[in-house]
C-alpha cells in the first residue's frame, strides 16, 4: 500500500467506457469458447511417456544433428548438411517464385481494386466490386487448402506449390495495395487532376509514388511469410523444409528435426531483419 | 526575393537514392525472377497429356455425386446436402471458430502479460526516464537481460509457422485441441507482443510519468496508466490477428484435430472431391465472415478498419 495515493490511480478507470466493456465481453466469449470445446487444463499435462518424449525433444535442441541419425544410411546418400541446405534452398526458391507470381498478378489487381481508379462512372465501380470479390475469394482460401485442391486435381509438384502460394498472396497483396492507394495523400493527385491528368495517370503518377516505399516494405514482409508457407507446404509432399522435418520427426530423429527448425528460424529471422531495415529506410 | 526554383531534371538527379534499398530491391527481384524461371523450367511439360485429363476428371468429380449419378446414388441431392452439412460443415466450422477464439484470446492475454518485459520504456531500471532517486548498476543489466529474453522469445515464436508448431505439439502432447490452440497462441504471442510493445513505447508518457513520480510501480504504470488509453489500439491488433487465426485454424485440422481442415483432408483421402469442394467453400465463407466481423469492429474502434475491399 502506498501512503500517498498516486494521481490517476482511480481503480474504476479500467472499467470505464464501452471499450473496457468490450474487453470484458471478449474475455467472456473466449472462456465460453474454451468451455464449448470441453478444454481442461489437466489435459495440457502430457502423461508419463509424454514427458519423456518432451524432455528428449528439447534435449535434442542443444545438439542439433550435423549428420544422419539413422544407424544405416544408403551408400549414395548425400551428406546431411547438403540435404538440409537443399531443403532450405528449395523452400526459398518456391517462396520467391510464388512471390514473383503474386506480385505480377497482385499489382494490377490492386490498381483495379483501388477506389481512385474507379471514378464516378457506374460501369467502372461495378468492375471494382467484381475485382474486390475476386480478391476476397483468392485470399479467403488458405494456401495449404489450395495445395490440397490442386493435389486432388493434378497431383502435386513444385509449380503447383508456387501457384498455391501465389493465389492467396496475390489476393492479400492486391487488397493491401488498394488500401494504401486509397489512403494516400490527395494533394499530388489534386494538383495533377487540375492540369488534366486522367484517372489512370493519377493512380500511377500521383498515388503510387506516395506509397511505393510502403509497398516495397510490405512485399518484403510478405516474402518472409511466403517462406514460412513454403516450408509448411512440405507437409503435403513438396521437398521443402516441412517435408524433411516431418519425416525426421516421424522417425523420432529429434536432432535432425532441430537442424531443420534452426535453418528455418535462421532464414525467417534474417528476412525479418532485412525487411525491417528496408522499412526503416522507406517508410 | 524568390529563390530560383530547381529544374525538373535537377530534382530528378538530386532525388534521394538510398543505396541499401536499391541493392535490396535489385537482389530480391533478380532472385525472384530466377526462382520463377527455374520453377517453370522444372515444370516443363507438367500440364500436358494425362494432367489435363486429370483436371477434366476432377471437374467431373466435384459435381455432387447424387447429381452426377442419380441412378447409382442411394440418396437424393437434398439428403446429401443435409448429411454433409450436419455431419461435416457445421461441426467443422463451429470447431474452427471456437479454436480461433480460444487461441486468439490466449495469445492476447499472454501478449499483454509479456508487455512488462518487452516494452523498453517500462522494462528498464528507470521506467519512462523518471528520475526516482536513482538505481542502476546491476539493475540495468537485469532489465536489459529481461528485454533480450522477452524480445528474443517473441522473435522465435513468430518465426515458427503455426503448422509446424501444431505438428510438433501433436506429436509431443498427443492429439487434442490443446496442441492446436497452443500452436496458434504461441505464434500470435510473438506478433501481438511486438505490436503491443511498439504501441506502449510510442504512447504519450505524461500521465504515467506523473504516476511514476508519485510512487507507482511498473505494473500500475502498465495496467492503470497506459492500458486504459491504449486498449482500443490493442483491440484493433487483436482482431487483426484473430482474423488470421480463423484462417489458420481451418488448416490446422490437417494435423488431425476436427476443424474444417480435418474434414477437407479426410474427403480428399477418400476421393470424395464433391464433399471436399463444399468444405473448402465453407472454409472460405467462414474466413470472409471473420474478416467482416473484424473489419466492422475495427472500424468502430477507429483505426485501420472500415476498409471495404
Amino acid at each position: 500500500m502506498h501512503a500517498i495515493r498516486p494521481i490517476g490511480m482511480n481503480q474504476s478507470r479500467l472499467l470505464e467506457g464501452s471499450i473496457r466493456w468490450f474487453f470484458v465481453v471478449i474475455a467472456a466469449v473466449v472462456v465460453a469458447a474454451g468451455w464449448g470445446l470441453g478444454l481442461r487444463f489437466g489435459d495440457l499435462m502430457p502423461g508419463e511417456g509424454g514427458w519423456r518424449l518432451v524432455r528428449e525433444f528439447f534435449a535434442a535442441a542443444l545438439v542439433p544433428a550435423f549428420d544422419y541419425e539413422a544407424a544405416s544410411v544408403p551408400e549414395d546418400a548425400c551428406p546431411f548438411w547438403i540435404k538440409v541446405a537443399r531443403a532450405a534452398l528449395e523452400t526459398v526458391r518456391i517462396a520467391a517464385a510464388g512471390m514473383a507470381v503474386s506480385l505480377l498478378v497482385g499489382i494490377p489487381l490492386g490498381f483495379a481494386a483501388s477506389r481512385h481508379v474507379c471514378g464516378s462512372r457506374r460501369s467502372f465501380c461495378l468492375r471494382r466490386r467484381i475485382v474486390c470479390i475476386v480478391v476476397a475469394l483468392m485470399r479467403s482460401v488458405h494456401e495449404l487448402v489450395w495445395a490440397v485442391v490442386f493435389l486432388a486435381a493434378v497431383g502435386l509438384s513444385e509449380i503447383v506449390a508456387v501457384i498455391a502460394i501465389a493465389i492467396p498472396y496475390a489476393g492479400t497483396f492486391a487488397k493491401i495495395f488498394a488500401e494504401m492507394l486509397d489512403e494516400s495523400p490527395d494533394e499530388p493527385a489534386d494538383a495533377l487532376a487540375a492540369i488534366g491528368a486522367s484517372r489512370h495517370q493519377l493512380a500511377v503518377l500521383a498515388r503510387l509514388p506516395g506509397v511505393i516505399g510502403e509497398v516495397v516494405a510490405y512485399a518484403f514482409y510478405r516474402f518472409e511469410c511466403a517462406v514460412r508457407s513454403s516450408a509448411v507446404l512440405g507437409f503435403l509432399g513438396i521437398p521443402t523444409i516441412g517435408y524433411h522435418l516431418r519425416l525426421s520427426f516421424e522417425e523420432t530423429h529429434f536432432r535432425e528435426v532441430w537442424s531443420y527448425l534452426i535453418i528455418l528460424l535462421v532464414i525467417v529471422v534474417l528476412l525479418d531483419h532485412w525487411s525491417h531495415a528496408l522499412r526503416r529506410r522507406l517508410v | 526575393m524568390i529563390a530560383e526554383q530547381p529544374s525538373l531534371g535537377e530534382l530528378w538527379r538530386g532525388r534521394d537514392r538510398p543505396r541499401y534499398v536499391f541493392w535490396s530491391i535489385l537482389l530480391a527481384s533478380c532472385g525472384a525472377l530466377i526462382a520463377l524461371v527455374s520453377c517453370l523450367i522444372d515444370a516443363g511439360g507438367f500440364f500436358s497429356g494425362h494432367r489435363l485429363s486429370n483436371i477434366e476428371r476432377f471437374i467431373g468429380e466435384i459435381t455432387p455425386y447424387p447429381l452426377a449419378h442419380p441412378d447409382r446414388a442411394n440418396e437424393t441431392i437434398g439428403e446429401w446436402a443435409i448429411r454433409l452439412g450436419s455431419q461435416k460443415v457445421i461441426p467443422g466450422s463451429w470447431k474452427t471458430l471456437l479454436l480461433s477464439v480460444v487461441a486468439g484470446g490466449l495469445a492476447g492475454a499472454l501478449a499483454l502479460l509479456s508487455l512488462g518485459g518487452s516494452a523498453r520504456n517500462l522494462a528498464c531500471s528507470r521506467p519512462l526516464r523518471v528520475n526516482d532517486g536513482g538505481v542502476g548498476g546491476w539493475q540495468d543489466y537485469w532489465w536489459r537481460g529481461v528485454v533480450v529474453v522477452t524480445r528474443g522469445a517473441q522473435i522465435l515464436f513468430r518465426a515458427l509457422p503455426e503448422y509446424v508448431l501444431a505438428f510438433l505439439l501433436v506429436g509431443l502432447l498427443g492429439l487434442g485441441y490443446w496442441p492446436v490452440i497452443l500452436a496458434l497462441a504461441v505464434h500470435n504471442v510473438g506478433i501481438l507482443g511486438r505490436l503491443g510493445a511498439e504501441v506502449v513505447e510510442n504512447a504519450s508518457p505524461t500521465l504515467p510519468r506523473v504516476m511514476r513520480a508519485t510512487g507507482s510501480g511498473r505494473a500500475q504504470l502498465l495496467w492503470l496508466g497506459l492500458l486504459p488509453e491504449l486498449l482500443g489500439r490493442f483491440l484493433v491488433f487483436f482482431f487483426y490477428r484473430w482474423e488470421t487465426c480463423v484462417r489458420e485454424a481451418t488448416v490446422l485440422g490437417f494435423v488431425g484435430v476436427s476443424s474444417l481442415g480435418f474434414y477437407i483432408q479426410d474427403a480428399r483421402a477418400r476421393d470424395l472431391y464433391d464433399e471436399m469442394i463444399v468444405l473448402v467453400i465453407a472454409g472460405a465463407v467462414l474466413v470472409v465472415a471473420g474478416d467482416l466481423v473484424s473489419a466492422a469492429v475495427r472500424a468502430r474502434l477507429g483505426g485501420g478498419g472500415g476498409r471495404r475491399c
